[in-house]
């Protein structure tokens, strides 16, 4: 502990396991446990790792403020929300900036070649090895869902969100969940046969 | 949900979850501490102005009263030390309000490992 924090907690009374302490306590633990999936959520979504770290951070910072206070088994549902708003709001102005980049004669992809660039961690194909390509080839079939299929599956499926839940963090209803699942489920089937067999 | 094409996927995101790089774990931590920090900062609606007011004039007169003067007792230099070291110090100060938050940040080990 630093020089200052000791001196503050010296100024303030006797706080020894408050339970405001606690819950700064519980709040860390379970963005902890989820940030990580939340980021890939984000990632793959989004395919772009700068995005998806400020999709998260900022779902992190909503979150803690609007709802801290609430009922700990509210929070993932209502983490997950705020979350899955965020990617549906970024993939909507990217829609709106793709759409003015095609009226201006170009693509967002054409406008930046470090996005085009191979990634120089990437080693060869033929150096990989089969199971970590079949795993990059499950993670680019997820990838590849539309958005509202890819939050179904994710959240049903990786989070495990019943499928309440899973409506109110997609903020749908509990029949949309299950048709956008069972889409996800039968895309994913056709591009990974290969996989299956 | 058990099928083998399900599974399948759940473990490929997982390995991937597991295996971030170290600058991203790096950024998410950081995203979680300034999240619980802000979860830390009265909220507007439950923290009239008027305490905010009361509060910096009782800072004030306190300062005023421990502020160092020729002939005083070295015993009250700590006193003086700490009243600088939060003047200087680089946090919100709607944050020095609420003890509990740096009770949680007092736990948190130094080298950034939570």
């Amino acid at each position: 502990m630093s020089s200052c924090t000791a001196n503050l907690l010296w100024m303030s009374p006797p706080v020894t396991a408050s339970p405001t302490a606690a819950r700064y306590r519980d709040l860390d633990a379970f963005l902890g446990e989820v940030e990580r999936r939340a980021y890939v959520m984000a990632e793959l979504a989004t395919r772009n790792p700068d995005d998806a770290l400020d999709l998260v951070q900022d779902a992190m910072l909503a979150f803690a403020r609007r709802y801290g206070d609430r009922p700990q088994a509210d929070w993932a549902p209502l983490f997950h929300r705020i979350l899955q708003n965020r990617i549906r709001d970024w993939a909507r102005r990217r829609k709106v900036r793709q759409r003015w980049l095609g009226w201006l004669g170009g693509s967002e992809e054409e406008g930046d070649p470090v996005q085009q660039a191979p990634d120089p961690h990437t080693p060869p194909p033929e150096q990989r090895l089969d199971q970590t390509a079949a795993a990059e080839r499950l993670q680019a079939a997820v990838a590849e869902l539309p958005l509202r299929q890819q939050q179904a599956f994710l959240l049903r499926v990786w989070e495990g969100l019943d499928v309440a839940d899973t409506a109110r963090a997609m903020g749908c209803s509990d029949g949309s969940v299950k048709t956008h699942l069972s889409r996800a489920l039968a895309s994913l089937r056709r591009q990974l046969e290969e996989y299956r067999t | 949900m058990n099928e083998p094409l399900q599974d399948a996927v759940r473990d490929a995101l997982d390995a991937r979850a597991r295996d971030l790089d170290g600058a991203t774990l790096s950024r998410l931590r950081q995203a979680r501490a300034h999240a619980v920090a802000q979860a830390a900062r009265p909220a507007p609606w439950r923290h009239p102005g008027w305490l905010g007011a009361l509060g910096l004039a009782g800072a004030a007169l306190l300062a005023v009263l421990l502020w160092p003067t020729p002939g005083r007792l070295p015993a009250e230099a700590s006193d003086e030390e700490v009243l600088l070291e939060i003047a200087t110090l680089d946090v919100d100060l709607e944050l020095v309000e609420e003890p509990e938050f740096f009770e949680w940040l007092g736990e948190q080990p130094l080298d950034g490992s939570a």
